[in-house]
């Protein structure tokens, strides 16, 4: 099933109407029951912040499903297991009970076939389906590398968002672009940037040295130092509950349907052509034309090269995966494979079971880290994270008479540099 | 699991915007595909904001403080060796006006596959500002300009600072290698020279280009090994640069005033407080 992406939109004003099922960054949670509220941080005594309430019914079941995503602000609770807790409120959808008990059940078990072929398709000439998959690592149809399956999951996602189902399924829907509208919290201060020209030489030869004392300083004073173990909340706790995170909207779009900007390279590519005098066209041509003959002179031959992974693979991945859509916030994928910024540790799913009902626990959705942008406080402060990954249960359990939300489990995985700053 | 039901609750959601407007469609989440869920909120009906969408949203620790201007120099970040993810923070740093890049080759390249030949074009990007920074990047790719972007984006990747010395006495600006420099790549070598002011580049057009955009002005060049291979050529010549700053010169020998180590503190506190851990000696056998 191909992923969807939350997107954030235009900020939420005062007098706007909200409710359960409208998908939000930050502001006060919309609950459906009374008596919900939002949980306490376990490390400093503090209550959580609303990071993001979701709207998520699933296919088959007839409640009106939304999760509450909260974080404790404390920055001594950054990125510290305790601090994230996902809640799940359930109503049950009258229009929908109605509907069923006319409806026969059937299962269409066909829908579920024809995904199953389309593992096999050959890549059509969509050029949203080309421009997406070229992005991707390159190695990944050059036979059996073996070593890029994240390549393979994006393809077989898209390969499987080509499938006809979603739009057989929804006839009436238009997939829409997305509508991105003053999101006025983003500071737009770049141009006035300058280099500044310091004058202590640390090499005394170099006179156009441009680094000083003050600035090492105020970037040793980012860097990590040993910190103190125990949480103490350094904002008083009442001022972090008043104030809520800054909300706006989330839209929400098909991976498949994004189309990645693009650099313009029309121009270096003429300038190359007119030094050096070769065509590109005809390279082209010729390259296809005849694919036995090699070019480089004498014994020498150029070789493919695989684009070399400095360092940390997963994070690559990770962001050349972001990169399609670099402002996506929310990732959504029910019951699919997460996406881990860093190797997964003590994490074993088959081990996570409901705190409810003991079934199995699903991946249903991720947060992405240009979310950190979104939640920031009045004094310009962010919760870091680099991503949380929820899971949730696989049969969404709930009480008839239940009113209290339950617990789901979620796993957080740091910004992969984040041991090399202070917090 | 049914979706017929999904299916008839959906259109609901959807052409029943009216009352938000063209483009306020905004759908939900949900496991089946779209979902059910209806979004709320008013678009303007406006199409992708140009400046929004320009705008950089870091998705990296560094990027969100390179952003917030918290770091204010492209050195500050080489003085602490912190790895770069995204290269916006190098735009950001050097705009793409000082910044220069420059197309070395296109080539088309093969490989053998269970079905057959593949062909795929190279592209060599070299990036620099002619004042001690440049960066390289090869990228393959099935077509031109995906490898081209590809390759510009990991030039500005890969970009590094350069030190440049003198020949001989020290007046005026810097103006050619510190000392005598080699790269290798494949079976490629270069041969980095100091050269007297006023000399220019001495070398082959490859490496000559790289060496104007690293700024040094001045410089011979020996080179050996299949040359013609443009990839290993532009990287011995890379690594040749790289190393100026790797290289302990005289003038670094005296010990220059130890900034605090950000790990200064946690070593002291190991020292204090570890205790080595005693392990009990064996019997020793006697035979």
């Amino acid at each position: 099933m191909t992923s969807l992406l939350g997107i954030p939109d235009e900020c939420i004003g005062d007098g706007q109407r909200l409710s359960w099922d409208t998908n939000k960054i930050g502001g006060h949670p919309d609950w459906m029951y009374e008596d919900c509220c939002l949980p306490v941080c376990e490390g400093c005594g503090c209550r959580m912040k609303l990071v993001v309430q979701l709207y998520c019914p699933l296919e088959g079941s007839a409640y009106h499903r939304t999760l509450y995503i909260s974080s404790c602000y404390n920055k001594h609770c950054y990125n510290k297991p305790y601090s994230w807790k996902v809640q799940r409120c359930q109503i049950l959808d009258q229009s929908q009970t109605t509907q069923q008990a006319t409806n026969n059940m059937s299962t269409s078990t066909d829908t579920w076939g024809v995904d199953e072929d389309d593992w096999g398709d050959p890549i059509t000439t969509d050029p949203v389906t080309l421009d997406t998959k070229d992005w991707c690592d390159d190695a990944d149809d050059w036979g059996e590398d073996g070593d890029d399956d994240a390549v393979a999951m994006v393809t077989g996602n898209i390969n499987k968002s080509n499938s006809q189902p979603e739009a057989k399924k929804f006839p009436g829907l238009k997939f829409e672009q997305m509508n991105l509208v003053d999101v006025d919290d983003i500071s737009d201060t770049n141009s006035s940037h300058s280099n500044d020209d310091q004058t202590l030489n640390i090499v005394q030869e170099e006179t156009d040295d441009v680094i000083s004392k003050e600035s090492v300083g105020h970037v040793v004073d980012l860097l990590a130092v040993k910190s103190s173990g125990k949480p103490e909340p350094d904002i008083s706790c009442e001022e972090v509950t008043e104030t809520p995170f800054k909300s706006y909207y989330l839209s929400v779009m098909n991976e498949s349907d994004i189309v990645p900007d693009n650099v313009e390279v029309g121009k270096l590519l003429k300038e190359y052509e007119r030094e050096t005098g070769t065509d590109i066209k005809s390279l082209v041509k010729s390259s296809s034309k005849c694919p036995g003959q090699n070019t480089g002179g004498g014994g020498a031959v150029e070789e493919y090269e695989k684009t070399a992974i400095k360092g940390d693979k997963y994070s690559h991945k990770f962001l050349k995966r972001l990169k399609l859509c670099p402002r996506q916030c929310i990732r959504y994928c029910w019951n699919d494979e997460p996406m881990f910024i860093s190797p997964p540790r003590d994490i074993g799913v088959r081990e996570i079971t409901c705190t409810n009902c003991q079934a199995k626990c699903v991946f249903e959705l991720q947060l992405m880290p240009p979310l950190v942008n979104y939640v920031k406080n009045i004094h310009g402060e962010s919760v870091e994270f680099g991503t949380v990954i929820v899971y949730t249960c696989i049969n969404t359990c709930w009480l008839t008479n239940q009113n209290l939300p339950v617990l789901e489990t979620c796993y957080i995985q740091p910004d992969p540099d984040q041991h090399l700053f202070k917090l | 699991m049914a979706d017929a039901a999904p299916a008839a609750a959906a259109p609901a959601g959807g052409p029943a915007g009216g009352d938000r407007g063209r483009g306020g469609f905004r759908g939900g989440f949900g496991s089946g595909g779209r979902g059910r869920g209806r979004g709320r909120g008013r678009g303007r009906g406006r199409g992708r904001g140009a400046k929004e969408d320009k705008e950089w949203l870091p998705s990296t620790k560094l990027g969100r403080l390179v952003k917030d201007l918290k770091i204010k120099n492209l050195e500050e970040i080489y003085l602490f060796s912190l790895p770069i993810k995204e290269f916006e923070i190098i735009d950001l740093f050097l705009p793409p006006g000082t910044l220069k890049d420059e197309v070395l080759k296109i080539l088309p390249v093969q490989k053998q596959t269970k079905a057959g030949q593949r062909t795929r074009f190279k592209a060599i990007v070299a990036v620099g500002d002619s004042s001690g920074h440049v960066g390289l990047g090869v990228k393959c790719s099935k077509e031109v300009a995906t490898a081209i972007r590809g390759a510009i984006i990991a030039a500005k990747l890969s970009i590094v600072p350069i030190r440049r010395g003198y020949w001989g006495n020290k007046i005026g600006k810097p103006h050619t290698v510190p000392c005598k420099l080699t790269g290798r790549c494949g079976s490629v070598l270069v041969r980095l020279i100091p050269a007297p002011r006023g000399t220019g580049i001495v070398s082959a057009p490859v490496p000559r280009k790289l060496l104007t955009m690293a700024g040094i002005d001045d410089c011979y060049t020996s080179c050996k090994g299949a040359t013609s291979t443009i990839g290993n050529f532009a990287k011995a010549t890379f690594f040749a640069i790289i190393k100026t700053y790797k290289f302990l010169s005289p003038d670094m020998w005296k010990d220059s005033v130890l900034t605090k180590e950000p790990f200064q503190e946690f070593s002291d506190h190991l020292h204090k407080h570890h205790q080595p851990v005693r392990v009990q000696k064996q019997e020793q056998k006697v035979y």
